[in-house]
């Protein structure tokens, strides 16, 4: 994780912009610079994605747990059960959709970059096999009306990336990116809207789980309060100072919120799309690395607070 | 916060604030105070409720949705007003039966559309 927020180097970003403006560099060239940078800050996004969705049922079957102990009740198993928001298959298909998204940058990434088409074709068509499965797993969520976002934002993805797999195949590197970036706007948005609804729903969950937390910790320290000694002055510093910490986590929860960055990675993917679009002037390629700049700083700020909520907590 | 057009994740956002806050409410009451025990008990109400939206399916188009959602969102800006008064208790605690209310006849409304 920490070696991706070191990969976004902005100064070097904006070096290799100006260097290739200056030297007039062609279509494919220019695009280097943002989409690397676009494809670093996807994979930090996708990671922090990534934690939410596996980190929510453990949320909700610890706030079962806590609320039970708080109010002197019994534990259940299959009340356990009950919590669990999503199925370990829900879990693992969105999973493969954060890992599709990446690997889609990835392309994007390859496809500005790479020389060697044979290369970029084997990727493609392995991506392409790839999100047929996922297309076959997805199709198994229809049941649950809570995925119907997420399973029709996934089969037009598919059949895109499938596409340019066979552009890409015909050795047509610019024709490809041209139609990646082009094809790829409305589906891509969609599914990265879709799973921002549901990590958004995964961060209030957790959010909830945390705050009634902050009141489990002040009422442990209230029942220090009141007796007097020592022992109870060293009880009574040891809740004061867990409280402390532990609303020091509270207060940088909100940082770890990944709604902003996935709107950010979406608004990136747009802005590949209108330079596509443009007649790839300077100021066009500007336009396109101030957008994908403010992705990877946002990508980077929620990417950090997550590890330090990791690491603290 | 939109005004309008609230999403499913837009409800769920406005159902935690409500639920924050009362967290800071009953923080700051001892446990066996009776009213502390009252938000103790809103407070597990509404994280359930919270719950069963999270799993819930809605088509957001529809005037029901729509109106029922700005209802949500209106009281629950008014909760947040009233919650630390300790001169508004009555009418806090009113206004979150309304609250749940109001999410039982989204759910309700949920439930018809699928």
């Amino acid at each position: 994780m920490s070696g991706l927020l070191y990969l976004i180097d902005r100064k070097a970003v904006l070096c290799l912009i100006a260097a290739c403006v200056t030297a007039g560099c062609a279509d494919q060239t220019a695009y280097r610079a943002p989409v690397s940078t676009f494809q670093d800050a996807s994979s930090v996004m996708v990671h922090s994605a990534r934690i939410y969705l596996t980190q929510l049922n453990k949320v909700e079957r610890d706030a079962y747990i806590r609320r039970q102990a708080a109010n002197n009740q019994h534990i259940r198993l299959n009340e356990i059960e009950k919590k669990q928001y999503f199925s370990p298959e829900e879990i693992a298909v969105r999973l493969e959709a954060l890992n599709g998204l990446s690997r889609y940058g990835e392309l994007l990434g390859q496809l500005a970059n790479s020389d060697a088409p044979e290369k970029i074709t084997a990727g493609a068509s392995d991506l392409a096999h790839s999100l047929q499965k996922l297309s076959s797993d997805v199709s198994q969520l229809t049941e649950k009306p809570a995925n119907n976002k997420f399973v029709n934002s996934t089969g037009p993805v598919v059949q895109i990336v499938g596409e340019v797999a066979r552009i890409a195949a015909e050795k047509k590197i610019q024709a490809a990116l041209d139609r990646a970036i082009l094809a790829g706007e409305g589906p891509i948005r969609d599914l990265i809207h879709a799973i921002r609804d549901d990590i958004t729903i995964a961060y209030e969950r957790k959010r909830n789980a945390l705050s009634a937390q902050r009141v489990d910790y002040v009422d442990a320290y209230e029942d220090s309060v009141g007796a007097s000694g020592n022992s109870n002055y060293d009880q009574r510093k040891r809740r004061a100072d867990e409280l402390i910490a532990y609303l020091d986590v509270w207060e940088s929860f909100p940082l770890t919120n990944p709604y902003e960055g996935l709107n950010a990675m979406a608004d990136a993917y747009s802005a590949l799309v209108a330079y596509a679009k443009s007649p790839k002037a300077p100021t066009d390629l500007s336009s396109l690395a101030d957008q994908v700049e403010l992705f990877a700083a946002r990508a980077n700020r929620i990417g950090a607070a997550i590890q330090q909520l990791e690491q603290n907590y | 916060m939109p005004e309008q057009n609230l999403s499913k994740p837009d409800l769920i956002h406005i159902i935690g604030d409500v639920i924050t806050k009362i967290d800071v409410a009953r923080g700051s009451l001892p446990r066996d105070n009776p009213q502390r025990k009252e938000l103790d008990s809103w407070r597990l109400r509404l994280d359930a409720k919270q719950q069963i939206l999270t799993d819930a399916a809605f088509d957001e188009g529809t005037a029901i949705y729509q109106s029922v959602s700005v209802n949500i969102d209106g009281i629950a800006k008014g909760i947040k007003k009233t919650i630390e008064d300790v001169n508004k208790t009555k009418q806090t605690f009113e206004d979150l039966a309304r609250l749940a209310s109001a999410v039982d006849e989204l759910l309700a409304s949920a439930a018809k559309a699928v």
